[in-house]
């Protein structure tokens, strides 16, 4: 397990947690796949993508499996439109590029930080957060960035 | 995009100390917490209160008797928060810019204190002396959460009063609390321009739950209730669709089968046929005679309740001798008196007459059948079922340009066009509102359109009826698709909130009833008797065969209808639906001129036309004339293409 790539990236320069899935650019560019930079989807920065030397580190500083494992569940991030249906999440970020749509979800409430359960995922998105519950569609869904948390 | 706030901190007065003279007060706060039930209760006036977000566009004003005083109090659509990203939002800030000196009651669902505290934050910027209320206190018991209100009181520094409004408890708290109206003197962040961004509404947030922490314990968790079950219900693919399914056959039963049946039978055949048009005719022949004599007709009659469209109990049936409109001269007139005589008897109560044609259509068959459709809607709509239709549609509408929140206007279409072409105010884009707009004024049938298509699709196969429905469906599609490739714009986000399901209140259920059917009768009979006055006119003067003569082109070549048809269509163009009754009346009984083939054709032309010429009035106030001119001659052009192009296919086809 030397080269996996991380699961999830950390932005270096706005601090914006995301996933690692399709964040590479594929199109148009010569290093194509060799290229080693990712984008950050919320403000656009690239930098070089980080090996996972946190986790052999902490192996070796036998911590172990534990820690591993915390890593991939308690720790990863995804979009929403990713999310398990009857699940609990805690909302990491709101994407960037729509400032307009994110006063729209922060005024429900839904903004970093807050818990919400995802109630379903088809044919809208329906969550649940505190007393209000909110429908949306997928698009907004992808822009909802989330980690699991116990129920 | 950050939006202009437009509002300038207010000083409070030199030497406002709290107990000076209130004159006015705003009632602001989220949707749907009702703010509106509020003002029922303090002022005495009604107004229209529904479970759906964003129903409220326009300002209520009232006055309530305070402490001896006049207070005069105004209701404000709901908002979430005072950026004026909204049309609510943005009424609201206006009424606020407009009162400066307002003392403003926040109205908060005190389940959802956080959403409120967002807004009390922002409304406690502006410096205003403000009471917050908090509201639907039972609600709150009964999920188990608390709220200290002192506490909140003392940390917001203003008075903070507790009530239910629905059965009316607190009220006079709040009228007693408004003597004591404060400034908040709580810390509030401090926009670095003048305008509301993320980060400002941030900043709000992280300072309402820092106030939340302190007076606020969330319910434990509970048992979901049954409404909350059938709210999860109606938005799952499979349930949302039986829901579906049951509320479509629950309103073509109610609507279609018992308002438009059994209630129009009644109203048309006894009480005006009866009694209203014979007495009318009596008593217009005693104050103007002239020798003549009415038939007579015999009315049959049979109360019945309908179970499906196949089957019906009968209750009752009786038959009677009753005066019919036509006449016959006894002796030869002479003189210009009796002839005077005879045009106002004809104007009033012969063939075309206003009583007899105008009056007993409105009120026969309109009536009954507007009224059950807006009882009906008006239980879904209180309900809280249509956001979550709306929820359930959002991807079918997505295809036409449109979201799932142009269901509620396309649903209350199917009431009034014109009170929905009103109602596109709540779509946020003018692609939205123009696309809603068109596909209301082309193919969505009103109720007393429906009523009158319910009885001409009798004569017509159930093939052919099916066959007229999908079309209907498939042109709305087809037109909203084509229509949100040639505008240009965004269809905005679909995000909208979920009120909890609950039982509708009878009396507000009435209320809600009335102030809708008379808005809709005030707008409707005048078109009737003017319509009828043309007709009549045009009869007079011998002028209904000139332009029949002129359209015979369109109507007979085109459409291959006979040429009588040609005064439904010219009807048509002030109102459809009463079109198409002079279309069903010759597509039906013993002297049927229209064969089922032509009968199909002429429903599908008047289903397509403008609906009335209220709605193109509503629609030029909002959109602007050239729209209005615009969606106007696509209309009419449109249907006449599509009736010509129906009349070919079925005959090609063979039907």
């Amino acid at each position: 397990m030397t080269n996996r790539k991380p699961d999830y990236y950390h932005c270096s320069l706005c601090g914006f947690e995301f996933n690692s899935a399709g964040t590479h650019c594929h199109t148009g560019c010569i290093l194509a796949k060799h290229c080693k930079l990712v984008k950050c989807p919320s403000c656009g920065y690239e930098f070089p993508e980080p090996t996972r030397a946190p986790q052999w580190l902490a192996k070796l500083t036998g911590r172990g499996r534990a820690a591993a494992a915390h890593y991939a569940t308690a720790r990863e991030l995804m979009p929403l439109d990713e999310a398990l249906e009857g699940a609990s999440y805690e909302l990491v970020s709101l994407n960037g590029s729509h400032a307009s749509r994110k006063s729209a979800l922060a005024v429900y409430g839904l903004v970093p930080g807050c818990r919400l359960s995802l109630t379903q995922k088809r044919p809208s998105f329906i969550v649940r957060v505190g007393e209000t519950e909110l429908a949306f569609e997928g698009n907004v869904a992808r822009d909802i960035y989330v980690k699991p948390v116990a129920a | 995009m950050s939006t202009d706030l437009n509002l300038n901190p207010i000083r409070p007065r030199e030497g406002r100390d709290g107990h000076a003279a209130v004159r006015t007060v705003l009632l602001v706060g989220n949707p749907n917490v009702g703010k509106s039930v509020l003002f029922s209760r303090i002022t005495g006036k009604f107004v229209v209160i529904s479970n759906y977000p964003g129903t409220t566009v326009d300002i209520t004003k009232g006055t309530a008797s305070i402490d001896g005083e006049n207070v005069t109090i105004l209701d404000t659509p709901g908002v979430n928060e005072l950026a004026p990203r909204t049309e609510d939002a943005r009424v609201t800030c206006d009424v606020m810019r407009d009162h400066p000196d307002a003392v403003v009651v926040q109205v908060a669902d005190a389940r959802n204190l956080r959403r409120a505290l967002l807004l009390t934050l922002q409304l406690a910027s502006l410096r205003r002396p403000m009471v917050l209320v908090l509201n639907m206190m039972d609600e709150l018991e009964n999920c188990g959460a608390q709220v200290e209100v002192e506490k909140l009181s003392t940390v917001l520094g203003i008075p903070v009063v507790t009530t239910i409004a629905t059965q009316g408890r607190g009220i006079d708290s709040i009228t007693a609390a408004l003597s004591s109206a404060a400034v908040p003197h709580c810390r509030v962040p401090v926009a670095a321009t003048r305008e509301i961004d993320y980060e400002l509404t941030m900043e709000y947030i992280t300072q309402a739950s820092e106030i939340l922490a302190q007076t606020y314990r969330a319910a434990p968790p509970r048992r979901p209730t049954f409404g909350q079950r059938l709210g999860w219900w109606a938005t799952q693919p499979l349930g949302g669709l039986l829901l579906l399914l049951g509320a479509l056959y629950l309103t073509y039963w109610f609507v279609g089968l018992f308002g438009a049946g059994t209630c129009v039978d009644f109203l048309e055949n006894v009480v005006f046929g009866r009694y209203l048009s014979p007495w009318a005719i009596r008593f217009f022949d005693l104050i103007l005679p002239f020798p003549h004599v009415h038939a007579l007709e015999t009315s049959q009659y049979t109360l019945s309740i309908p179970i499906d469209p196949a089957h019906s109990v009968t209750l009752l049936e009786s038959t009677k001798q009753t005066l019919s409109t036509g006449y016959t001269l006894t002796t030869p007139m002479a003189g210009a008196l009796p002839q005077v005589m005879r045009f106002i008897h004809d104007f009033l109560v012969g063939e075309y007459g206003v009583i007899t044609t105008a009056l007993s259509y409105g009120f026969a068959i309109v009536f009954p059948i507007v009224t059950t459709f807006f009882l009906l809607f008006g239980v879904l709509e209180d309900s809280g079922y249509l956001p979550r239709l709306a929820a359930m549609v959002n991807r079918v509408f997505r295809g036409m340009g449109l979201n799932g929140r142009a269901v509620l206007p396309m649903v209350l279409g199917l009431g009034c066009d014109t009170m929905a072409t009103m109602t596109t105010r709540i779509l946020p884009t003018r692609k939205e509102r123009f696309i809603t707009t068109l596909l209301l004024a082309l193919a969505v049938p009103c109720s007393a359109q429906l009523g009158v298509l319910l009885a001409m699709t009798a004569r017509i196969s159930f093939g052919a009826a099916v066959l007229f429905s999908c079309m209907l469906v498939g042109i709305a599609f087809l037109v909203g698709w084509l229509a949100a490739r040639l505008h240009g714009g965004e269809t905005s986000d679909f995000i909208l909130e979920l009120p909890p399901m609950r039982v509708p209140q009878i009396g507000n259920l009435v209320l809600k009833t009335v102030t809708r059917l008379e808005w809709y009768l005030k707008e409707v009979i005048p078109l009737f008797v003017i319509g009828t006055a043309v007709l009549f006119v045009l009869d007079k003067l011998q002028m209904l065969g000139k332009i029949a003569a002129l359209m015979e082109p369109l109507v007979k070549n085109w459409l291959g209808l006979p040429v009588e048809t040609a005064s439904a269509f010219l009807i048509g163009f002030l109102r459809r639906d009463y079109g198409a009754v002079y279309l069903l009346d010759a597509s039906t009984g013993p002297d049927a001129i229209l064969t089922p083939h032509q009968v199909l054709v002429a429903m599908v032309t008047i289903t397509l036309f403008m609906p009335c010429i209220a709605t193109l009035f509503m629609i030029s106030r909002e959109l602007g004339r050239k729209t209005a001119a615009f969606i106007t001659v696509f209309v009419f052009v449109f249907a006449f293409l599509v009736g010509g192009l129906v009349n070919r296919g079925a005959l090609w086809l063979g039907m």
